[in-house]
């Protein structure tokens, strides 16, 4: 260990080398539960394989005030990576990474009651040579399960310390720390693991191989051996030397490699495989006692209802219709209690501040604008909590299953599955979900259409509209028309992704989904503990963007539209209308403010949809967040009403009126029309952000801005006009 | 994890030929499938028992039980998975 004098502080530190331990595992083994234990941070868990998708890192001081840098990385299943996910874990794991040298020390996370496969992933760690702790997890599992493991048997075997541990009950979390604090330290020495490599034959035919490896950077003879095999068996990990000197000689030595097992009979691609899992399979008989299997387990009994022929689909669109229903109805009594209390504030501020320019823009402005979307922190809360659930018991992955077949069908896989109903929360995670789809053709595809899903964003838009404009009743005593609506609006996003992807793929992605190949986890009761974080998380996250780019947008947007202050020449002129006996237009001030002139400039396109000028401010500045058009709303509204100290925002569009014919602005046709659009349009800055960092190029974000605004546009254009040619215009 | 294998590997078929509930042992993989390193590290290698645990419920894909995991794969896949007859079933199958 280096350490270093550090005297410039008046007291003499000791600044010592931060150990880099990284946690590897197979998908779904609780890597992340280990990760949160050990350093107290709040990464996201869930009971799906794939959760995380990039390098996360946190701090664990040791003794002596040592610091331990854990690293927590995607599951992977092995050291030749599939997809983009495991791509990151491995380069890591290896040394491949350029900007990361290996960890010093790696633990590895295992499933308890998954051992075999997961020890493959071990070994083959042990085999590169780095130092290895192996944490077995979901001990508690596997003590329902009557499940017996020889921790020390298992220890002996492979030459490492074995910690039996549960993420979950918090057990074995203080020897697991003492664990890496102990080996953590011990550097290059701590090497340890005996290779369960053993094959006579398969020895000799890689030995050309396992000198090769040797005289190119790998030091120790079992790290050569499990690469040599490595190479033999997967076209992938010979990519992986693409790069370096002699790989024509290496391709070579692999080319008779390969023609030896054929000679002998045996698969080449299974040379490795084959004896490692013997080997497993010998060690796991001996060392684990598994009760006979007791009957059918109880996710399989779940199973036979959740995804039953005919009860599973059902269940699956019951499931879905009662939580948008829940969102509705629940979230109704706290919505009221945070709108009466911004009033009062709004009231408070209006008492304590003199009248004038300060005062108009913290009440008009501020409070307004970033109350009209704070009263709907409510639903926030209820939809994460909906969806931490969904994704905490493994259901998740059984949404996936029964729409693999839908997916095939409109060139998607079931591994889209999860990537979409993630940007159901928002699609920036979503479009980060899709680095564990392994087809890139597949991958693509999915970001283009993920945007479609409503996201949480969304949600106050659709749920002002629906509350201002349609009406609460009962149909049938059963559905709630509100939640009803709400629903389709969910829905419709999903047509209309599937109606992109099929269209995306004959003409743009061309290609067929090829792979679909995914774990069903067991059922898991949803850790409360977990889901608490999430959505406690989640609702911080909605209210601080609420304090920085609600409030921003909204100062901003409270300028715009009350300045410049209208001239004599205007005031005259609307003063003779008035007495000759004209209604005047009461939004004649903001109609001639910087905004109002934006708003009437793109009046004229807008118009067909059934959109005001109002709207049209509202479509412009949802651009910085979709929600932002309800505090867009909110502050005009407002600011037009200045003698009222806060407007209900309802009651003011529904009373709103054309100045010309009189006829309401806003009307159920209206409201409909407006919220497709928001289904369809891609009015997110974060989303076309993140589209450009993981496809590469500003090519894909570009095109999914403008086809998605077509989409929007001729969906709102056809509803409004057909509407209106209908009669449903007023 | 007991592996079992017959000698008489007379009768190959399918993985997607299985019923829900039957079990079978992996015999092997028909010529290129892209997905075979995958599903040979996660387990699937020859010799292995596997079970059709069910079929999803629009008919694709199926979800099949090895050494203790469930996963799902689509049945263009499974066809291309072959397999024959555990030592138990194998005689029913006969008669
Ligand atoms: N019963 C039990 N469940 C656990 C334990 N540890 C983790 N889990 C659950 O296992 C699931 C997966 O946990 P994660 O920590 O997200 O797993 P991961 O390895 O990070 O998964 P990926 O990021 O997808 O690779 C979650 O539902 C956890 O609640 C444990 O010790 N016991
Ligand atoms: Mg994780």
């Amino acid at each position: 260990m280096s350490a270093e004098i550090n005297t410039d502080s008046s007291r003499v530190e000791i600044k010592q080398r931060v150990v880099r331990v990284a946690l590897a595992g197979n998908p779904n083994s609780g890597k992340t539960s280990v990760f949160n234990a050990l350093t107290g941070l709040r990464q996201k868990i869930a009971n799906y394989p794939g959760v995380t998708v990039e390098r996360k890192s946190g701090m664990l001081t040791g003794p002596d005030r040592q610091p331990f840098e854990i690293i927590d990385l995607p599951g992977i299943y092995s050291l030749v990576p599939k997809s983009l996910d495991e791509q990151i874990a491995v380069d890591i794991l290896t040394g491949t990474c350029p900007v990361e040298p290996p960890p010093d020390l790696v633990v590895v996370v295992a499933d308890v009651t998954n051992l075999p496969r997961n020890l493959y992933l071990c070994t083959q760690i042990i085999d590169i040579g780095l130092p290895v702790i192996l944490a077995l997890n979901m001990m508690d599992v596997a003590r329902k399960k009557n499940l017996q493991v020889n921790v020390e048997g298992l220890a002996r075997r492979l030459n490492i310390p074995v910690v039996p541990i549960s993420a979950k009950q918090m057990e074995g979390i203080d020897e697991l720390k003492d664990t890496i604090f102990l080996h953590g330290r011990k550097g290059a020495n701590g090497r340890n693991g005996h290779s369960i490599l053993k094959s006579v034959e398969l020895a000799r035919v890689c030995e050309p191989l396992v000198t090769w490896f040797q005289e190119h950077g790998i030091d120790s003879p079992s790290g050569a051996y499990a690469e040599a095999l490595r190479v033999i068996s997967q076209p992938q990990a010979l990519e992986r030397w693409q790069n370096r000197n002699g790989r024509e000689e290496l391709s070579g030595l692999v080319q008779k490699a390969r023609q030896e097992l054929d000679a002998r009979g045996i698969p080449w691609k299974q040379a490795e495989v084959r004896i490692r899992y013997a080997a497993i399979d010998q060690i796991c008989a001996q060392n684990i006692t598994q009760p006979k299997s007791t009957g059918s387990e109880l996710s399989e009994k779940i199973d036979r209802i959740l995804t039953h022929k005919y009860f599973g689909p059902v269940f699956m669109f019951l499931i879905l219709a009662t939580i948008f229903q829940s969102i509705y109805t629940w979230a109704e009594v706290p919505m009221t209690a945070i709108e009466n209390a911004l009033g009062a504030l709004g009231q408070q501020v209006e008492q304590l501040l003199p009248p004038g320019p300060l005062q108009d823009m913290l009440v008009n402005g501020v409070i307004a604008g970033v109350g009209a979307v704070l009263v709907f922190l409510p639903q926030i809360v209820f939809l994460f909590f909906f969806l931490a659930i969904l994704e905490d018991t493994g259901y998740l992955a059984r949404v996936a299953f029964i729409m693999d077949r839908f997916m095939a069908k409109i060139g998607l896989s079931g591994q889209s599955v999860i990537p979409l109903l993630s940007s159901f929360a928002c699609a920036v995670p979503g479009i980060m979900a899709t680095r564990t789809i392994q087809n890139q053709r597949d991958r693509l595809l999915t970001i283009l259409v993920a945007p479609f899903m409503s996201c949480s964003a969304r949600l106050p838009v659709y749920t002002l509209m629906i509350g201002a404009f349609i009406p609460g009743i009962w149909l049938g005593g059963i559905f709630y028309l509100p939640g009803l609506v709400l629903l389709s609006m969910y829905l419709l996003g999903m047509v209309a992704a599937v109606v992109a992807a099929t269209i995306l793929q004959k003409f743009v992605v061309k290609g067929e989904s090829t792979s679909y190949i995914m774990e069903l986890p067991a059922y898991r009761m949803p850790v409360w503990r977990f889901i608490f974080y999430r959505v406690y998380e989640a609702g911080k996250a909605f209210v601080t963007n609420a304090g920085k780019i609600i409030m921003a947008v909204s100062i901003v947007l409270w300028f715009l539209a009350s300045y410049p202050k209208p001239d004599a020449k205007h005031q005259q002129d609307m003063l003779a209308l008035e007495k000759s006996g004209q209604t005047v237009d009461s939004f004649h001030e903001i109609r001639q403010s910087y905004a109002g002139r934006l708003g009437q400039l793109i009046e004229p396109v807008i118009r067909p949809l059934g959109f005001d000028w109002k709207i049209g401010i509202g479509l412009i500045t949802s651009f910085a967040a979709r929600e932002v058009i309800v505090s867009t709303l909110a502050t005009i509204y407002n600011l037009q009403d200045a003698d009222e100290t806060s407007v209900d925002l309802r009651a003011a569009l529904q009373n709103d009126r054309y100045p010309d014919t009189g006829k309401p602005v806003f009307t159920p046709l209206v409201a409909i029309s407006l919220m497709i659009f928001f289904v369809l349009a891609c009015q997110c800055m974060s989303t076309l952000a993140i589209v450009r960092r993981e496809t590469n190029s500003w090519r894909w974000p570009v095109f999914m801005f403008v086809y998605m605004l077509i989409f929007a546009y001729v969906a709102s254009f056809t509803v409004f006009q057909v509407g209106t040619a209908l009669g449903f215009g007023s | 994890m007991k592996t079992q294998t017959t000698d008489s590997s007379d009768y190959v078929f399918s993985l997607d030929d299985l019923k829900p509930g039957e079990e079978a042992v992996i015999a092997g993989y028909q010529d290129d499938i892209a997905d075979e390193m995958r599903l040979l590290e996660m387990g699937l290698i020859i010799g292995s028992i596997v079970r059709l645990v069910k079929i999803a419920p629009f008919g694709d894909p199926i979800q099949i039980r090895v050494r203790g995991t469930d996963i799902s794969l689509r049945r263009a896949l499974a066809k291309r998975i072959l397999t024959r007859p555990t030592q138990l079933n194998h005689d029913e199958r006969r008669n």
